[in-house]
């Protein structure tokens, strides 16, 4: 070997080694995913909660069987291409979910599986935990840093619990934290805004609208998209040249996010065509005609559909009961309360007597607490940097931060503000979206406090951040059985009581 | 310097939150200082000493005889005592306490027993008071007098249905305080059971 190619080959080894680091934080995380997320995803064997009607929808898309929900139905139909992709219960009688639009346990055949309807859910999760890492690096540049904080949805309890079920949150996220890590990759440092950044963007809000509603709170992102992209315009108020961008960046962004929202709509009405005798729901005569003639792929046909299918949803919606703490057995809580972790609920039990000694496995929808109560901490913090700005005109440090962790509070507090609207009761798991919102925001805030001593390379906010990881991981672990369904009994069940507003209660 | 103090202050404040977590994690032990030994029976219970049916039996270690809270057999840190049954219930259950503990000072003592449902208090083998039907949680006081050194202490109480309860506590007749059975004092010594 000569010594121009011993040069060479010395400074190719630290290039391998960086690429080699590069690759072993998002490798980490999906291990680390896979482990807490992807393990046995298919336990426990029985249905809970909303399994029992996104189960049941996601056959009917299957089987096409036309049926109206509460949901938009992209989320359904991804929860229906898993158990189509795996086909674990190809060989079982599954007729019993086209005939009813709640199935219970007991009609499903023996020895069903939940590895299909599960696996998106699954799969949805980990890439969020993956798109997370991808939205922090970009923001921050701080590789540990993204790689601690975004560990933190695959520590988190109650993330991981409605991740491993064939539920919509899980699905959602993803969609979100794409359109999320699309922005901060449209706003990297020394990248420019283009049009077809609105484009992904819209289409990735409008995938997260078409499977839950309360997506819709992502449309704050192209907002935030248009101001930096044309802050410099506006403040040297050049108008026109903004208002031109305006004109531009409007299409762009709206026409994919209603293209995909309608689209998915489309899908569903043209292929779901197959009515179960005595269950057309609140079909117009001109919707069922369609469906007889299997025209509900025309444009007339789709517009009966979509029609019918929207009217539904809003009836629904306003038929949905209010919260009533005063019911025995509510599942429901405030809004209030969710920073904190109230209302636990119990999705399911079973339980057994051992030796004498009676022990339960749960199902349980409870919160990491040691995450929850961190993002509730880094959003106070953020306001009050953010009102010290806005208000007492404090100097900012890193301005880049600053922005970003003032968009993070925003959408937690927009969402916030949206859902103290509805009168209808809601549930712990509507707080999973703005809680990924208080993660990252958590994150930004760290790296405004923090990030000079990491960019340095000191050890002791590296261990700081070390220590925070495993802290949470602690939590995780300590709260596992009830993820799990590992058997506790009642005292032990009570020593996990730790806030009296979570309402979590040991089955005696 | 500045940003060496903003990190020694999170430092500082992740380890007490470390710490904070360990103790909320930490398992609940109490010393092992009396034997429970419970016993659910297949049928109804309606006295202490009818024919017994015991179709799963365990023990519990506790520091003292203070079981009664809530309308329910509970320890304040052990949580309830005695696991319900597959129907969810705390029914059906007896529960028996042999202990030998050792008195410092001769003198006439009292027992105060609570219970719901029955029980029936014996010291040396020679029976000291009873109420063996079921019964509302009431407390019974209980006269004896010991001897310094070694007795032997043998409880048994029944749980039919509805609310329970158990507490016994002790003192001297001439003292006005009590103390919880299982609680070291000037007069009374108990030793620990070591759990199997």
């Amino acid at each position: 070997m000569t010594a121009a190619s011993d040069s060479t080959a010395s400074e190719a080894q630290p290039h391998a080694a960086n690429r080699a680091v590069r690759w072993l934080a998002p490798l980490l995380l999906l291990c680390l995913s896979i482990l807490t997320i992807g393990t046995h995803y298919w336990t426990p064997t029985s249905l809970f909660w909303d399994e029992n009607y996104h189960v049941t929808s996601a056959q009917k898309h299957i089987a096409g069987v036309m049926y109206m929900e509460s949901h938009p139905p992209l989320g359904k139909m991804l929860i229906a291409l898993g158990e189509a992709v795996l086909a674990p219960n190809a060989q079982r009688d599954t007729s019993a979910l086209l005939r009813t639009d709640r199935v219970e346990q007991a009609q499903l055949p023996p020895g069903y599986s939940f590895a299909g309807m599960r696996l998106v859910s699954v799969v949805s999760m980990i890439a969020t935990v993956l798109l997370l890492y991808a939205t922090l690096l970009l923001i921050t540049g701080q590789r540990l840093l993204a790689f601690v904080f975004a560990a933190l949805p695959a520590l988190d309890n109650a993330l991981v619990v409605h991740a491993r079920s064939a539920m919509l949150e899980g699905i959602q996220l993803a969609f979100a934290l794409g359109a999320i890590c699309l922005l901060a990759f449209s706003l990297r440092r020394g990248g420019r805004v283009r049009l077809r950044h609105y484009v992904g963007l819209g289409t990735l809000v409008g995938l997260t609208i078409a499977v839950k509603l309360n997506g819709a709170v992502l449309l704050l992102l192209p907002v935030a998209l248009f101001l930096a992209d044309q802050w410099p315009a506006l403040r040297a108020s050049r108008w026109k040249a903004a208002a031109r961008r305006l004109l531009a960046a409007v299409p762009a962004f709206c026409l994919p996010a209603l293209l995909v929202f309608f689209g998915s709509f489309y899908v569903f009405i043209a292929t779901a065509t197959d009515v179960i005798p005595g269950r057309t729901y609140k079909a117009s005569a001109e919707y069922l005609q369609h469906l007889r003639d299997h025209t509900t792929w025309t444009p007339s046909g789709f517009h009966a559909g979509l029609r019918d299918h929207l009217r539904y949803m809003a009836e629904y919606a306003d038929g949905v009961p209010r919260l009533d703490v005063c019911k025995p057995g509510e599942n429901g809580s405030h809004a209030t309360q969710w920073p904190l972790g109230g209302k636990t609920i119990n999705y399911r039990w079973s339980r057994e007597v051992v030796k004498g000694v009676s022990v339960v496995e749960y199902t349980y929808l409870v919160s990491n607490a040691l995450v929850w109560l961190a993002v509730l901490a880094g959003i106070a913090l953020s306001c009050a940097l953010v009102l010290g700005r806005m208000v007492f005109g404090h100097a900012v440090t890193c301005p880049r931060d600053f922005h970003w962790l003032a968009l993070f509070t925003s959408l937690y507090l927009a969402y916030f503000v949206a859902i103290l609207q509805i009168e209808r009761v809601m549930y712990l798991y509507h707080y999973l979206l703005p809680l990924m919102f208080g993660i990252a925001n958590l994150a930004v805030l760290w790296n405004y406090l923090f990030g000079d001593g990491l960019a340095a390379g000191r050890w002791q906010p590296r261990i700081n951040l070390l220590l925070l990881l495993l802290l949470a991981a602690a939590v995780f672990a300590y709260f596992a059985p009830l993820t799990y369904g590992w058997p506790l009994t009642t005292a032990q069940m009570e020593q996990r009581l730790w806030f009296d507003v979570w309402r979590l209660e040991p089955v005696r | 310097m500045e940003l060496t103090r903003k990190d020694t202050v999170m430092t500082a404040l992740l380890l007490i939150t470390g710490a904070v977590l360990v103790y909320a994690m930490w398992p609940v032990r109490v010393a092992p200082v009396l034997r429970l030994t419970l016993q659910r029976n297949a049928s109804p219970i309606a006295h202490l000493d009818q024919t017994r049916s015991i179709i799963a039996s365990h023990d519990v270690f506790v520091d003292r005889l203070d079981l009664s809270r809530g309308g329910r057999l509970r320890h304040a840190e052990l949580g309830d005592i005695g696991d319900n049954g597959a129907d969810g219930n705390l029914e059906n259950l007896f529960l028996a306490v042999r202990k030998r503990f050792t008195v410092l000072t001769a003198g006439d003592y009292r027992f105060l027993v609570g219970s719901d449902d029955g029980f029936s208090l014996r010291i040396d083998n020679r029976p000291l008071c009873a109420d063996p039907r079921p019964r509302a949680l009431s407390v019974q006081t209980c006269g004896v007098r010991l001897d310094a050194g070694t007795h032997e202490f043998a409880l048994d109480y029944f749980q039919g249905s509805g609310q329970s309860g158990l507490s016994v506590q002790y003192g001297r007749q001439d003292q006005g305080s009590n103390f919880w059975f299982g609680e070291d004092s000037a007069y009374f010594r108990f030793a620990l059971e070591t759990p199997d």
